[in-house]
């Protein structure tokens, strides 16, 4: 599969200060790329200078195995960059039909109409009502839609989940994983809220002060997540004393009196259970915690500021 | 090379935008009062038509009437201006970052957004023009037409296209990013314009009279009505300092957009 995006050293200076700096980034066809940093560690300036808002200082960018060159190249992107924008005046679908027929005509205004029923608009607050009475959800809803709209095969996401109630997450959610799944379109989401990113991504990057510090895939980071057990006991302290003497750690956490975080590799559930059992702590239940990107994030991003 | 440069999409999108705002609607009464203002005036005038000199050894028919119409260049410079701020309302809106991001050129967008604002004024000035000479036609007959008359409706649509493109240009430079260098281009365009034309008194005695010449000369190069002048390098000087003024403003126009971060 071909890189749909590939950065070489892309750097923005702004007042003398490098906002990005060397980004070295890799997207292929395909995948849903989450691109996680801290408010200011240049998200938002990347992916301005991926569309052509904003001219890199140094470095390249290519698209589409730069095939095409970059401005044509542009036209099969669809992007929700900073805020959304639209007429405030219009209505959506009027919204939709200025973009559609702007990016080249493709379709009809039922196209517009249906990409708009997919976003749960009735027919008629998509027709009548004004964009500019919207709530935060629907304004959301409808810059994503713009973004959709005319096909493109690579769609950037700059925060698309921001204002939404549960229904429409879920909706966008579905909508990306169906659009990936069966068009193969590539999406690139830049989000904070990394447990809904972690249900979506295959790939992650994660930017701190303007430097790509870490690119992974979503297997990678299950290796290198260790796993965590919960174990619930009658003694906690006693528990703990035990773990650490038989399997050698440190790594075991008194949470409460009666519950223990331990982190451990190659020990398994019925190890604890058998090792706590033979040295007098009744063991009430054991759990294994999901993968969790956000003690990774926080991790890595902690680990580079020394 | 034209079709290279200029993006029918974009037009197309416009001319949809334009009709769904209710602004437009406004608009549109705005200059047909206009327009109505300075057609009734000529009417007033038409049966009178044998007492005028005209210039240059020019002659009135029905046809030629139009040059008559009053305030030409106020009434021209109205429907570019309103036109101009629809069509750079996106980045008012900030639609231009949806645009831009889906691989437009920034040069094929501003020159389809000159194109727009000078085929609406354009038509604009068209439906006027027949206006005046279908009421002409009660009052004196179509006649021959020299070679004056022709010269004169190239200056005039000449001038239009100039206004478009001198407009569009301050209006990207005002709207893309306020610097000095557009503040200044600003000034220079717009001051001259409203203040040297509506300020009667500057003309009143013979040292306001000489520099309002001048400056009319190079600046106002649209509102200088034939009916007032008999000289007869008027439309050399006219289309020289129109052309001068549209192709400086429209390559700061491009230079300024195409270097400018969209926000």
């Amino acid at each position: 599969m071909g890189l749909v995006l590939k950065t070489s050293m892309l750097t923005k200076v702004y007042d003398g200060r490098a906002v990005v700096n060397g980004v070295n980034m890799n997207i292929q066809k395909g995948d849903i790329y989450g691109f996680i940093g801290r408010n200011g560690a240049g998200k938002t300036t990347l992916l301005r200078m991926i569309l052509g808002l904003s001219q890199p200082t140094e470095g390249r960018i290519e698209l589409f195995d730069n095939k095409q060159g970059l401005i044509e190249s542009r036209k099969k992107i669809g992007s929700l960059a900073e805020q959304a924008a639209f007429y405030p005046n219009m209505t959506a679908l009027s919204n939709l039909e200025i973009c559609r027929i702007a990016f080249g005509g493709v379709g009809d205004k039922n196209l517009s109409l249906s990409l708009l029923r997919k976003f749960g608009f009735s027919n008629a607050v998509a027709t009548t009502k004004k964009a500019g009475l919207f709530s935060l959800g629907l304004r959301q809803k409808l810059a994503i839609a713009i973004a959709f709209i005319g096909f493109p095969e690579f769609i950037i996401l700059d925060e698309p989940i921001n204002g939404l109630d549960p229904k429409a997450t879920i909706e966008v959610r579905n909508l990306i994983k169906d659009l990936n799944k069966n068009a193969g379109v590539t999406f690139l989401i830049s989000s904070h809220l990394l447990a809904e990113l972690s249900k979506l991504a295959n790939k992650y990057g994660i930017i701190e002060k303007g430097r790509l510090i870490d690119e992974f895939s979503s297997m990678e980071l299950e290796e290198r997540i260790e796993p965590t057990l919960m174990i619930k006991v009658d003694n906690a302290i006693r528990a703990a004393q035990v773990i650490k003497d038989i399997f050698k750690t440190q790594e075991c956490k008194i949470i409460n009196e009666k519950t223990v975080e331990f982190v451990g590799r190659n020990v398994t559930s019925g190890d604890i259970n058998r090792v706590l059992n033979e040295n007098g702590v009744l063991v009430e239940a054991i759990s294994k915690n999901q993968i969790d990107i956000e003690s990774y994030f926080v991790k890595v991003v902690s680990g580079s500021k020394k | 090379m034209l079709k290279n440069i200029i993006d029918l999409n974009i037009i197309k999108s416009d001319v949809y935008k334009m009709l769904k705002m209710r602004s437009f609607y406004w608009i549109a009464g705005v200059i047909t009062f206009l327009n109505l203002q300075g057609i009734l005036i000529t009417f007033v005038l038409l049966p009178y038509i044998e007492n005028y000199n005209p210039p240059l050894g020019f002659k009135y028919t029905s046809l030629t009437v139009i040059i008559l119409l009053k305030d030409q260049g106020i009434i021209n410079l109205v429907p570019v201006l309103l036109t101009c701020c629809i069509a750079t309302i996106d980045f008012k809106t900030k639609t231009i970052r949806n645009i831009l991001s889906r691989g437009i050129k920034r040069v094929d967008y501003y020159v389809s957004k000159v194109l727009m604002v000078f085929s609406v004024s354009f038509a604009i000035l068209i439906l006027r023009w027949l206006s005046v000479i279908i009421l002409g036609s009660f009052f004196a007959e179509f006649g021959t037409i020299d070679g004056v008359f022709f010269v004169w409706l190239f200056t005039q649509i000449f001038n239009i296209f100039c206004v478009s493109c001198c407009t569009v240009a301050v209006s990207m430079l005002v709207k893309s990013n306020v610097s000095f260098l557009s503040l200044i281009w600003t000034f220079a365009y717009f001051v001259p314009i409203f203040v040297l034309s509506f300020l009667e008194p500057f003309a009143s005695n013979d040292h306001g009279r000489m520099i309002k010449e001048n400056v009319q000369d190079f600046f106002l190069f649209f509102l200088i009505p034939l009916s007032n002048t008999d000289d007869p390098c008027f439309f050399l000087k006219n289309i020289f300092a129109s052309f001068v003024w549209a192709t400086v403003s429209t390559t700061l126009g491009i230079w300024h957009f195409r270097k400018k971060e969209i926000r």
